[in-house]
Parts: structure tokens; sequence; C-alpha cells
């Protein structure tokens, strides 16, 4: 089975050394959906270099760095913290002109839907209330940070780099990289692999001043509880595979765990009106990318069948807090709220989320394809 | 007009959920009218008796006659110059910024009730957002403006209701401000979500740390995506004109613009433009939730796609210009210009016949100000529910029905 090779490879690394295609495994089928995108491809190709080509030298030795660069699979969304993590990679949007930043952001937009950028967007806006709060883990890093002369959360600490060059043949490939926000848009030609893809939001709603209210990503949570609340008592003991909430989603890179096989509820143990629930959840998901992307995704998942998804919860707490995960051979979702560390809170507003589409995530379906069709002379 | 609970076509999910006998919890997240209506009552009762009065007004309710309305029932009023006072004022609704915390909370948890996260984001985008971007803009008038704080923010959003939610008669709630209106009219459990307007200026901001923000990208690119992909026979069936309009057609007191369709019909498509076309068609049904995008796409389908028509102003090959454009059918209209204020600008470039800009670089962008419009034809505000309901319960009509 896959995982075994997994722990092979990854089990031997220590858990800060990130490195993420560790993540996204069990259960999962060995050879990913490929998705041919060939406007994606094109939009993404000419936002990277103009992107690339209004910066300075100085500027794109971060930006830029070759594909081979083990960097590339290296990602965390707890950023910059010297204490744990600190990034060589990318070109934070705090170091960018204006004119950069704008062509920075068209490149994030490039493989994202309105659904997608809008959260991504919200999510780093909320970074610069998340730095304002009496956060304790925050509070311990404005004390402790040897080197580093500030916080760096906020909507501008967000690292964007290019793997590679923008090309229509060779691979290369596009990472955001910042507090609670990953993405990842790796291209072979006109194929894309846009995973994996972490959102996250603390405060995920905004609890005071003059945007209290406004929250960035909360249908996540909204669709894990109706379909949760759908379920028959039966369907439910199946699904709650845990009363404890675990303290965060098990394929972040800061756990790096492997997750065992199918669990919880099966899709085929549900009734029509059921499973459409659990595809609106799947959506609220897979379009956070361009359609031309999530559609085809959408119909890899839906051939291989709804009822071979599986959703697994954790809690929930009355009071807000849960934790669920959706699982099949081609998608991998996990979502929790839950995480403040120092803190005892029932809600904790603090969400992390992720999906995975196991076997081409990172591109390595993609990659391996190309490699073996001797379309390349780099040594690998 | 969509019904929330029917059997069958929608695929049962409504119906079924709420009888598979789960017992535990109710689900009133799976029933859109049902939400909006816990919603509104769990907002409407944080109020106090002043905050109400402004928040709550008779669903029949009529205002005067005044600067950008002819006399109205007050449900049906909004405008994209909401939150400039000195232009427009309104009386109905509260806004943001005269809530509490805790009533805000309540007033954004409502406001999501129909909609999707993409629409969620939109709003809340254009709510937060704008405000930075007026500070960034080289406009002397909104800086002075924004100064002098005689323009809004993201407090200068009202939220209104009509009607009584709880009293099983028709009710609407609305939001209104600063280029975003919304409406969501009921009749039991039957919606309707239009009309909705989105705007933003700027579109991109331009300045300070964030620049590069969109606010509203999405609908452009859809749209480019489908024009390029059209022969040049398409294109020239298309384009309407080289002179862009600098706004939407259907303006509030002009709800009946169009007395014909322009443009291309989907009829004329093939299965890969057909495909742009709808991609562009959810880039505004799918602001909904679930169930009303679906039902709102099935619809489009039943009254046959052919027939929706794509039709376009301006430069069609370089997405950096002007441009209008406009998807209309039997059960659709979608307005979308972002020439707002373009002054000068507005001549018309030198274009081929299928919009090929000639020449080159011109150098002119667009007016990074935006005005986009969503409506049902013959269902706005929920026209074609109340018809039956004024049929059975005249008491309740207005006058002139």
């Amino acid at each position: 089975m896959r995982r075994t090779a997994v722990v092979n490879r990854c089990g031997a690394i220590a858990v800060l050394t990130l490195v993420a295609g560790c993540a996204s495994l069990g259960g999962g089928s060995p050879v990913g959906q490929l998705v041919a995108a060939p406007v994606v491809a094109a939009r993404c190709q000419q936002d990277a270099r103009a992107w690339l080509v209004g910066l300075d030298a100085e500027q794109r030795k971060k930006a830029q760095w070759p594909f081979d660069e083990k960097l590339r699979k290296t990602w965390l969304f707890v950023n910059n913290n010297s204490a744990v993590y600190v990034r060589k990679e990318g070109l934070a949007f705090a170091d960018m002109t204006d004119a950069q930043r704008i062509a920075g952001h068209a490149l994030i937009a490039c493989a994202l839907s309105s659904q997608g950028y809008g959260k991504a967007a919200g999510v780093m806006r909320v970074s610069d209330i998340h730095r304002g709060l009496n956060d304790p883990t925050l509070n311990a890093l404005r004390e402790n940070r040897p080197g580093m002369p500030s916080v760096q959360i906020g909507a501008t600490w967000y690292w964007l780099a290019i793997f590679g060059e923008p090309s229509a043949t060779e691979p290369w490939q596009v990472q955001l990289e910042g507090h609670h926000l990953v993405l990842n848009f790796t291209f072979v030609g006109n194929e894309i692999s846009v995973t994996p893809t972490m959102f996250g939001a603390r405060p995920a709603t905004v609890e005071s001043g003059p945007y209290s209210g406004w929250n960035v990503l909360t249908f996540e949570k909204k669709r894990g509880l109706d379909l949760l609340d759908a379920l028959t008592t039966e369907q439910r003991r199946l699904a709650v595979i845990g009363a404890t909430i675990p303290e965060d989603i098990f394929t972040s890179p800061l756990r790096n765990e492997a997750i065992d096989g199918y669990q919880g509820v099966a899709g085929g143990d549900l009734d029509a009106a059921q499973q459409s629930l659990l595809w609106q959840l799947v959506e609220e998901f897979v379009r956070n990318h361009d359609p031309e992307v999530a559609e085809q995704k959408l119909a890899t998942i839906r051939r291989d069948g709804v009822e071979k998804l599986y959703f697994a919860v954790m809690g929930p707490t009355a009071e807000g807090a849960m934790y669920y995960r959706v699982h099949g051979p081609a998608v991998l979702i996990e979502f929790d709220n839950s995480l403040n560390r120092g803190e005892n809170v029932p809600d904790p507003n603090h969400v992390h989320s992720i999906l995975w589409y196991p076997g081409t995530d990172m591109g390595d379906d993609l990659l391996r394809r190309h490699y073996e069709s001797g379309e390349h002379d780099h040594a690998h | 007009m969509i019904r929330l609970i029917r059997p069958g076509l929608l695929a049962g999910v409504l119906i079924a959920v709420t009888a598979s006998g789960h017992g535990d919890r109710p689900v009133p997240a799976a029933n859109i009218a049902e939400m909006c209506r816990a919603r509104a009552t769990a907002w409407l009762a944080s109020l106090d008796a002043a905050q109400k009065a402004r928040a709550q007004w008779a669903f029949d309710s009529r205002a005067p006659k005044e600067r950008y309305f002819d006399e109205t029932e007050r449900r049906r009023k909004w405008h994209y110059l909401n939150s400039i006072p000195t232009v427009y004022q309104r009386e109905e609704g509260l806004a943001l910024q005269d809530m509490t915390d805790a009533q805000r909370i309540l007033a954004h948890q409502f406001i999501q009730c129909g909609l999707s996260s993409q629409g969620y984001a939109k709003a809340g985008n254009i709510m937060v957002g704008e405000k930075v971007g007026w500070e960034t803009l080289p406009d002397e008038g909104i800086r002075q403006s924004l100064k002098m704080g005689v323009i809004g923010g993201a407090g200068a959003y009202w939220l209104a209701v009509f009607g009584d939610p709880a009293d099983g008669r028709p009710w609407q709630w609305q939001v209104e401000g600063h280029h975003l209106a919304l409406n969501f009219t009921f009749n039991g459990d039957r919606l309707s979500e239009s009309p909705a307007f989105l705007g933003t200026r700027p579109t991109v901001i331009e300045e300070g740390q964030y620049a590069g923000w969109h606010l509203m990208g999405y609908e452009k690119e859809r749209a480019f995506r489908l024009m390029r992909a059209l022969d040049p026979q398409q294109k020239k069936k298309v384009l309407l004109q080289a002179k862009v309009v600098e706004n939407i057609f259907t303006d509030p007191n002009r709800l009946h613009a169009f007395d014909s369709y322009q443009g291309l019909p989907a009829s004329a498509l093939n299965k890969v433009q057909r495909q742009m076309l709808l991609d562009l068609i959810r880039e505004y049904v799918a602001n909904y939730e679930h169930e009303i995008e679906r039902e709102r796409m099935a619809e489009i389908e039943r009254q046959g796609l052919g027939k929706v028509h794509f039709a376009w102003m301006g430069p069609t090959n370089d997405i950096r210009y002007p441009i209008y454009f406009r998807v209309h059918g039997p059960s659709v209209l979608i307005e979308y210009v972002n020439a707002v204020n373009h002054n000068g600008n507005n001549a018309g470039f030198p274009m081929d016949v299928e919009g090929n800009v000639i020449h080159g670089e011109h150098n002119i962008p667009d007016s990074n100000h935006i005005h986009s419009v969503y409506r049902r034809p013959g269902a706005d505000f929920g026209d074609d529910l109340l018809r039956e309901h004024y049929m059975t319960d005249p008491a309740h009509r207005p006058e002139g029905k």
C-alpha cells in the first residue's frame, strides 16, 4: 500500500523538515488524474512573466528558484516565526513596490476562481486584524524574536515564489505561502496541479471593531455541519470517529501524519439528499480553483463515485469547535476549527483547512509522466 | 421562481433531509427560506426600538418621489450612489455603523443566508475593500469627502427588512450601500434573489499595502475568455458598437430597458464556447447558495440556453480596455460595464469590425470602476411570486397593482 512507502520515505524526517509531499496519503489511488487547462496555463505563464520582469536583480534572487530546488516542496502556513520556521524562498509582498504587488496579485489569481481568490484576499486582509489581537502565541513571538524586526503576520507577509521558468513545455511552479494561506500551481505544458492548498483564518469571524461580523472562511464549517446534522443516528455513529477534537489537521506539515485508510461514513451509505450535501462540501473546496480546473476535478471525483467518499468527524462541541475530513480516491479534505494554544475558549474562531488531490500534489503525477516521456534532459 | 421544498426537482434534497428522521437536531440550514427567516428574526430581536424603526418597514410601505426615484415601494429602492449622503440619503434600513459588534455579527450572518461563499466574499470584499481603495484613488474629491466623513466605508451599508418574516406573508430583506445592493424576496418557501447590484471602484487597489487586491476581477476575465474563443464572424455579431457606454442600461429607474435581445445567441456557439458562456453566467448565479444556483441554471436550460444572447461594446482583444457586456435570455439578464466615469475616453477606440484595437497601444486602461447588475426578467423583487399572492390575498395588494 502506498502509505508504507510514504512512511519509509518520511518516517525519519523530523516534523519541521516539512516535506509536504509526505502528507498526502493513505488510501488514495496511486495515480492521480491529470487536468489539462490550456486557458489557465497560458494566463499563468503570462502573469508570471509579467511579475518576474518587473523585479530587480536582488528581488529576483528571492523570487525565482530552480525547479529542482528542494524548497519547492517545503511549505508551512505558520510564517515567519524564528523559533519554528524562517522562509528563504519567495519575495514577500512587504518587499514589493505597488506595481509589483499588482502583478503579484494577478499571478495569485491566475488559477483561482472568484470564490477562491475572494477567500484568499480575505485571509490576507484579516491577517492584519489578527496581528492586532491579544494573542498569546503572537505575544510570545514579540517578546522572543532575536533577529526578527517585526512579527511577520499581516496582509503583506505572504511570500511569492516561482520555481523553474514559466514555460509551455518545461515544468514550473508558482507558490504563495504565508500565514494561513498556501497555494501551489504546478505546470507541465497545459497540465496543471493546484494542490496542496491551505486556507485558514483567525479570526474566522471578526469579533469587534468596524469590520465585526465579516468572516472570511465560515462556509466550510457550515457545509460540514449541514451534512452532520442531516445524518441519522446510525450514520452519525459511523461518521464520528472521535469525541476529542485534534489539535490540528493531520496532513499539516507541522504534524505530518499519514491518514491511515478511509474512516467515517461512506457516501455509499448516504441517501441522495445527504450525498448532495456531501457534494456541496466538496465543491466548497474544489471550486476555489478556476472552473477550467475545478469542473474536471469534480468530474473525476464523480466518476470515482460519491459512494467512495468518506466523511469523518471529530467532535463537534456544542459551542462550535469541530474537525472533519472528506477522503476518497482522488481527493482529501481536512477542516478544523480548533487550536488556540494557551487559550481556553469554546469556539476558537480559528480555522485551518486543506485540500489534496492524492497522487497529483505538487504536480507529482504530471512530472512522472513528463520525465518518463523523455521530453526533458534534466537529471533528477 | 424557486420553490425550496418541492419533491423531485431539487434532487429531493430538502424534503429528504427534513424527513430522514435523524432526530438529533433540526436542519434549518438546508432550507434557505427558513434560514433567512431565523436569521432575520435573530437580528431584529437584538435591536432596540429606535434601531428597529429604521430596520423594519411594512412590506408595501411607499416612498415619495425624490431625486433618484419615482414614487415607489420602499422595498424597491436601491442605488449604487448610496453612502454618499450629499447625493442620496436613505431612510430605509439600519447602517452597519449604527450597530453594536454583537448586532453586526448577527447582521453578517443574516446577509449570508442566501449567498454562497463566492457571493459573500464579493459582498464582503466590496464592503471592506472599497474604502481602502478610495483612499488610494487619484480623485481629490473622494479623498476630501473621506476626510470630511461625508462618504462612508465598511459601516455605510444599510440592512432592512420589509414585512414580518414570522407572519407567513411575503417579506423581503435588502442590504444596500455604495456599489452593493442585494434583495431577497420571500413568499412562503419560495424566493427571488434579484435584482442584485455589484460594483466597485477601484477594481484593483493601486497603492499601499493592499495594492493588487482585486475586489471584482473575475467577471471581466470570464467574459474575455468567451470573447477570445469566438471566431471573426461571431465577434462581428457580438460587437454592438465600438463606443463603450458609461453605465448599465437597467439602472434603478429603468428596470425594463431592453425590448429585444441583441448580440449573438448561444444557439450559434459551439460546445466549448457554450461552456464558457455558462461559466460567465455562473459567475453571477453562483453568488447564491447551491439550491438557488442549481434551480436557476436548470431554468436557463429549460427556457433554452440557445436563446441567451451575448453582446459587447468596446475592444475585444485586450482586457485592459474599458468594455461593456450583456448576457440576456428569457430568465436572466446580466449587465457589466467597466467604463464608469471614463471621462473623455468613451468616444470609442479605433477598432476593426471584430473589435481588435487598431494601431496597438493607446495606453488607456479601463476606468477601474465597475457597475454590474443581475436580474431575472419578470421575477425581480419576487414579482412572479407575488402575482399569485395578490390573486389570493387581495388585501395585501399594493395600490395600482
